[in-house]
């Protein structure tokens, strides 16, 4: 039998797939959102738990303001309870990314040894090379660079070669660290104070002498979440150890370079002053060369002229010898002429007697050859007489003649020329011819006679002659030796002058010779001396060069190093122990944000499921009601037939059950896979999340299974039992439809018939259907209040920001400045605040982390007193007003001014005292004189004199609050500041106002995401109603479809009910709503936030607007199924 | 040319593989004020003409002509309006709106129809003045139907179309709605067409339109219809 009721149920089923689906579908989505929305805040923990767990995320970042040394480093590892431990170093640094930006960057040496912080690579490979890189991963935007891309690391003004070996890397990969889980890279202290993002170099390339970082993990957090306060209160014991150990550190350190820098300023000033005597010692060299080299010219100048007058001297001495001897040669010159005109005459009497002698000797030439003519002549003439003589008788051939006539005949020619002739003639001839020869011949001999005597005449007449001639020439000749001997003994003088003037002259050349000497000599001597000099000169003047060109680099380097001494000095004087800071997960940035966030989003769930739950439930009702009733009389014959009212039942709890369980089971299965997903993706543009874990929760499933399934039990169990109450017969009848009723509407007869009849039948439908009514009205008054809440929580969250950041803080920065700062270390530090460009007011504040205590005992910590210096001037930084009322509030001497939220917690009100710890454990109890409006963080405001009387001590700034003038570069001022002396940070309110929006955007998304659920929701119950409810009264509306409505009259008819109750529903949830919204606000509060209560016209408009649509929606799609409605219904029997 | 005439009307219904035909061929005429009968056994094609006439469904061929207009063309929107102005319907199961009451019912035609009679008017004039705030679930099955044919009157159509109106009703509840419907016509000059399958009623009628499998087997006209009172069945 049970067999058969099964099989029925399942055959039901098959008959009614659609209400079948309509029942699995409604409890799918509310279990599926329920659970998927509950599963998210476990999921994102979970997923972070894991990642951070699997990269070894550092229990705790120390850091210390001088690095680590050695010493530091050995005594963390020896502290004992260090389960990990790594060293390393980093660098804050300058570069540029593709598209030109200048970022802040966190250089971190990798070291693939290393057990910690364990880099998760996205793209690429991690460094292997020493140029190499892996840049972190950036926020949702583009990456600043891509793989292969360059990048050039420069410090902020300041020398990199004593940190890093390279400053150019390749990017060979893309990396996430865990100890950077959120986007933000936290302060630094160079540029604007914010960091961009950070890369992993090779370690190798750090040339730092002291570690920068050191990560640490304890044994005794090993193995719990990291969420867990057992966690949190394992690395809190821990930190306080190491906290001693670093004081105790950083005290040896102090000391020890404390000597190390007075021992270095000793060496300084020696240096200095070495410096300074070599300076004083090369002046004075130049100087005494100078001076040498002076003197040396003077000298030079003397000797010259010296030299010169005596050389002038010789000169003129010689000028003077020369012109003697040219008087003296000129007087010899004269004798000279006279001599020579002497010679002149001399020698022309002397021609002219040698022309006598000539004469003379011509003369007695010419006598003796007249004589020797003659006395040949005579002699001729003798041989020719003798020839006449001999041959008067005799003729002879003259062949035969002998020589002597021979050569007489010849010569007797000088006689006369005819007379060899007539001699041979005379001689050969005979006879008469010898007669004729004869006589010619004796003529001849007369002639001849004749002229011989003339000639002897002649000859004595000459002789005569020759002898006075002689004569003559004697007396010349002895008056010429006279005048010869005279004028050789002129010679004789005139030659000795000469040779006077000769040696004279000689004597004069080589005196000129010796002067041109002398002089060459001088010459040489001055100038070799002179090129000395200029030697000398040069190379002073190249000692001043040298002296002059390092003069300026020596004077530099001296106030260099002076500068630096008193640097040095200063530092010493002000020298500081350094501290170590020991950074816990809650100071990286996004590990501890994640899990608060997380609650965070589990708060807000809390609320919205249980109403899908409940929606889901009350469709079933309606469902399974409809159901139970279409088959009233299948119940009524069963019953008839003898079947017991449990096994009827039975069947339409197997249909409920059957629709629960499948519907549970999948949109559990749906919903926990994707709807963490969806949240976790929200949250990914805040966090890191390299990947998503979304592990079915199986007991998440058996409870929406459970619940559901006896949901849809109770409500078909309920429904049955009052269809099985009447008897068979009544059942096998059909139900008369309902009855048409009065309505209380028509009563107030001026209001009802003042309605149109269409609105008249509209409002009878209503309340004949009041059941159906009322799901509408809740459903959609539920949808309208969740999407009010949910506007209502944006709203609550993202006016925080700008009320915090707008209205209370409205200063624009603060700096962190140095501990224990002198008064005048805090004054001077305010006015160089002051004097930057677009720095429009400084205060410097005091503000402490402490715990507070109500007198009943309730306590809260992490509260922030805050001293302002100046409280008067308080308004101008901090605007206090009051949270209720929004005075604005003053600070005075008698008592503090809490925060809002902090009243809450504490439960104290004006007037009210409360009870502030102070360092040494004792409490000062303090009156609260006002509660100002405060949404983030909790602050008790109280004067310095105040402070000063509670504890006794004046308060030591920790803090300078700067306004900016407007439209000034922020970027820019908060460099500025940061140059600053003694300033350690500078956080921008826009650092903290962006961080905040982008946790808003978030949790915006997951709002909307709530939204549109609850909005898809409204949108199922209201086309599930609309639906049952035009399936019921297909035949009315085939009817007025036949009497001729057209298709939107009878939407109209319709839509008009289902308008009107979702109308109805969303006043209600418009009114629900406010009290919803303040119900999720409180609940999704955490304790350091006060979210903004009340809700905003627009929120309401939001959620008007939004149902509106969803009706109009609805009624849209139930238009075009009325339309498909057959007419030939009408003609139907009723069944 | 007669009041309402079809003309070779053919309704085909396909059924998977099998073509029904529901009306093959169809023509009859019947003239303005005339009290018209249509008979014939279950599945004779009465209902497919009443769904055409009605402007309910369309035939797939032939003419189907009302006051001289060709209904078989029109498009939906002139059928709704066609249902609308011209057209009283008169149901087997009456089809009134349970939440409303009788004159309401007969509002709900009204308020759509521009000239029509008054509700209470009209339900007077079915005999029912006294009934006009009562709802269908306070009338018995005549007082039903009266409401239901004072809606389809209230309209002032040009036809009234009646499926089987005595169907659902006892024998006397029976004759009386069938005299209202004859006096009606007569006395209001209204063209009523009756379609039923009790051949007994046919003495009524002015005329008669027999049909059998889908067609017109016969149509005559009764030149002295019997007064309601007297037909017995």
């Amino acid at each position: 039998m049970k067999n058969v009721l099964f099989r029925e149920a399942l055959r039901e089923i098959r008959r009614s797939k659609s209400r079948f689906f309509s029942i699995l579908a409604i409890v799918a989505i509310g279990s599926g959102f329920f659970s998927g929305v509950k599963a998210a805040c476990p999921d994102m923990k979970n997923t972070a738990e894991t990642y951070l767990g699997d990269s070894n995320l550092a229990d705790l970042h120390l850091l210390s303001g001088w690095g680590f040394d050695e010493e530091d480093i050995e005594a963390i590892q020896s502290s004992g309870d260090i389960r990990a431990f790594s060293a390393g170093y980093s660098k804050d640094l300058l570069t540029t990314n593709t598209s030109g930006d200048e970022l802040v960057i966190k250089a971190i040496g990798y070291d693939a040894e290393n057990t910690l912080n364990l880099p998760l690579v996205h793209e690429g490979r991690l460094p292997e090379a020493a140029n190499e890189c892996v840049i972190g991963t950036s926020s949702l935007d583009e990456p600043h660079w891509e793989l292969g891309d360059t990048l050039n690391l420069y410090g902020d003004n300041e020398d990199l070669s004593d940190t890093l070996s390279g400053t150019e890397y390749t990017v060979v990969g893309i990396a996430q660290l865990p100890q950077y889980f959120g986007y933000s890279y936290g302060t630094t202290t160079i540029s604007d104070g914010t960091l961009d993002g950070f890369i992993l170099i090779p370690e190798e390339n750090f040339t730092l002498d002291v570690y920068t970082d050191v990560y640490l993990s304890f044994e005794s957090t090993k193995d719990l979440p990291i969420f867990s306060d057992e966690y949190d209160q394992a690395v809190e014991d821990a930190t306080s150890r190491l906290e001693a150990l670093g004081k105790e550190r950083t005290q040896a350190r102090f000391e020890e370079t404390r000597q190390e820098l007075s021992d270095g300023i000793a060496d300084g000033e020696k240096e200095i002053a070495d410096g300074e005597k070599e300076l004083s010692d090369a002046e004075t060299s130049l100087s005494d060369a100078r001076k040498e080299l002076d003197e040396n010219w003077e000298s030079y100048y003397d000797q010259k002229a010296e030299a010169e007058q005596k050389l002038s001297d010789a000169e003129d001495t010689l000028a003077a010898s020369e012109k003697e001897l040219d008087a003296q040669r000129e007087k010899w010159q004269r004798g000279k002429d006279e001599y020579d005109a002497s010679a002149a005459q001399l020698s022309a009497s002397r021609e002219t007697l040698d022309g006598y002698i000539a004469q003379r000797d011509a003369l007695s030439a010419q006598l003796s050859d007249a004589e020797t003519q003659l006395d040949s002549g005579k002699t001729l003439l003798a041989g020719i007489g003798n020839i006449q003589s001999a041959f008067s008788s005799r003729t002879a051939d003259l062949s035969g003649l002998d020589e002597d006539t021979l050569s007489l005949i010849q010569t007797s020619s000088a006689l006369d020329e005819g007379m060899p002739e007539l001699l041979t003639g005379y001689i050969t001839s005979s006879g008469s011819e010898k007669a004729a020869y004869a006589s010619a011949l004796s003529q001849a001999i007369s002639a001849a006679s004749a002229s011989l005597d003339q000639s002897q005449q002649q000859l004595t007449e000459g002789k005569t002659q020759l002898d006075a001639l002689s004569a003559a020439i004697e007396s010349g000749e002895a008056q010429y030796k006279d005048g010869k001997a005279q004028l050789d003994a002129a010679k004789k003088t005139i030659d000795s002058g000469a040779s006077q003037l000769e040696s004279a002259q000689a004597q004069l050349d080589s005196a000129r010779k010796e002067l041109d000497a002398s002089r060459k000599d001088a010459d040489d001597s001055l100038d070799e001396a002179y090129q000395k000099l200029t030697d000398g000169e040069n190379e002073y003047q190249d000692g001043l060069n040298e002296y002059n060109e390092k003069l300026p680099d020596a004077r530099q380097k001296i106030a260099d190093a002076k500068t630096d001494l008193s640097d040095a000095e200063e530092t010493l004087s002000t020298l500081k122990a350094p501290e170590w800071y020991l950074l816990d997960h809650s100071n990286f940035p996004g590990v501890g944000t994640i899990a608060d966030d997380s609650d965070k989003v589990d708060a807000i769930a809390a609320v919205f499921p249980v109403f899908f739950v409940l929606v889901a439930a009350l469709v079933c009702l309606t469902t399974m009601t409809r159901m139970v009733e279409e088959q009233r009389t299948q119940i009524g014959t069963m019953k008839a037939l003898g079947f017991k009212g449990s096994a009827i039942v039975m069947k339409y709890l197997l249909y409920a059950a059957l629709a629960s369980i499948c519907g549970s089971v999948f949109g559990c299965l749906i919903g926990l896979k994707l709807l963490p997903m969806v949240i976790i993706n929200c949250y990914r543009a805040m966090y890191q999340v390299p990947y998503i874990l979304t592990p079915i929760h199986w007991d998440y499933l058996a409870g929406c299974m459970i619940v559901s399934v006896i949901c849809t039990g109770a409500v078909t169990l309920a429904t049955c039992c009052g269809v099985l109450k009447s008897v068979p017969a009544q059942l096998m009848r059909p139900k008369s439809p309902k009855n048409g009723k009065r309505i209380l509407f028509e009563r107030i007869t001026p209001f009802w018939n003042r309605l149109s009849f269409s609105h008249k039948v509209t409002f009878r439908n209503l309340f004949r259907y009041k059941s159906r009514m009322l799901m509408t009205v809740i459903g959609v008054a539920g949808c309208t209040a969740l999407m009010l809440t949910g506007f209502g929580l944006r709203y609550a969250i993202s006016s925080i920001a700008s009320r915090q950041f707008g209205g209370v803080f409205t200063y624009d920065a603060t700096l962190s400045i140095a501990e224990n700062l002198t008064d005048e270390e805090v004054s001077s530090l305010k006015e160089n605040a002051l004097s930057i460009d677009g720095v429009e007011n400084a205060m410097t504040v005091t503000s402490k982390k402490t715990d507070i205590q109500s007198l009943s005992g309730k306590s809260v910590s992490s509260i922030y007193l805050y001293v302002p210096s100046e409280p008067d001037n308080l308004t101008d930084f901090i605007g206090l007003r009051d949270a209720e009322s929004g005075e604005p509030l003053e600070l005075d001497d008698n008592g503090a001014i809490i925060t809002k939220k902090l009243s809450k917690l504490l439960s104290v009100s004006v007037g009210d005292t409360v009870r502030i710890q102070s360092s040494d454990g004792e409490g000062v109890d303090v009156t609260v004189e006002a509660i100002a409006e405060t949404y983030i963080n909790h602050y008790v405001y109280i004067t310095p004199t105040l402070y000063t009387q509670l504890y006794g001590t004046p308060p030591s700034p920790t803090a300078l609050l700067i306004t900016e003038t407007d439209g000034s570069d922020s970027a820019q001022v908060s460099s500025a500041l940061l140059g600053i002396d003694n300033v350690q940070g500078v956080i921008g309110m826009s650092y903290y106002a962006d961080a905040f929006s982008d946790l808003i955007s978030s949790l915006n998304m997951i709002v909307w995401v709530l939204i549109l659920s609850a909005a898809a929701l409204a949108v199922i119950v209201m086309y599930n109603l609309i639906n049952i409810n035009v399936s019921e009264r297909m035949r009315e509306l085939a009817t007025i479809k036949v009497l001729g409505f057209y298709d939107r009259e009878v939407s109209a008819y319709i839509c008009r009910e289902n308008t009107a109750s979702a109308l109805m529903g969303m006043c209600a949830g418009l009114l629900g709503g406010i009290w919803l919204e303040d119900f999720v606000v409180n609940t999704a509060e955490v304790d350091v936030v006060l979210f903004v209560h009340g809700l905003p016209l627009s929120a309401y408009l939001m959620a008007a607007g939004l149902t509106i649509l969803f009706i109009l929606i609805v009624n849209r799609i139930v238009h075009h199924s009325l339309k498909k409605i057959d007419m030939v219904e009408s003609l139907k029997s009723v069944e | 040319m007669s009041y309402v005439e079809l003309k070779d009307v053919y309704k085909r219904y396909r059924m998977g593989e099998v073509t029904i035909t529901a009306s093959d061929g169809v023509s009859f005429a019947i003239e303005k004020g005339e009290f018209a009968v249509v008979v014939g056994a279950s599945g004779a094609g009465k209902s497919t003409i009443l769904n055409i006439l009605g402007g309910m469904d369309s035939c797939d061929e032939g003419k189907v002509l009302v006051d001289g207009k060709d209904i078989a063309r029109f498009n939906s929107r002139q059928l709704t309006e066609y249902r609308r102005l011209d057209i009283g319907f008169v149901f087997q199961f009456y089809n009134l709106v349970p939440n409303l009451t009788a004159k309401e019912n007969v509002e709900l035609a009204t308020q759509i129809c521009p000239g029509a009679m008054d509700a209470a008017e009209v339900l007077r004039l079915v005999g029912l003045g006294d009934r006009l705030d009562n709802f269908p679930a306070q009338l018995s099955g005549g007082e039903q139907q009266r409401v239901s044919i004072a809606r389809a009157l209230a309209k002032r159509p040009k036809l009234l179309l009646c499926d089987e109106p005595t169907g659902a009703l006892d024998y006397n509840t029976g004759k009386n709605i069938l005299k209202l419907l004859q006096d009606t016509c007569r006395e209001q000059q209204m063209t009523v067409i009756l379609i039923t399958h009790n051949q007994a009623i046919t003495p009524m009628a002015d005329r008669v339109i027999r049909m059998k499998n889908a067609k017109v087997v016969e149509q005559k006209i009764n030149p002295a219809s019997t007064p309601v009172e007297e037909i017995e069945w």
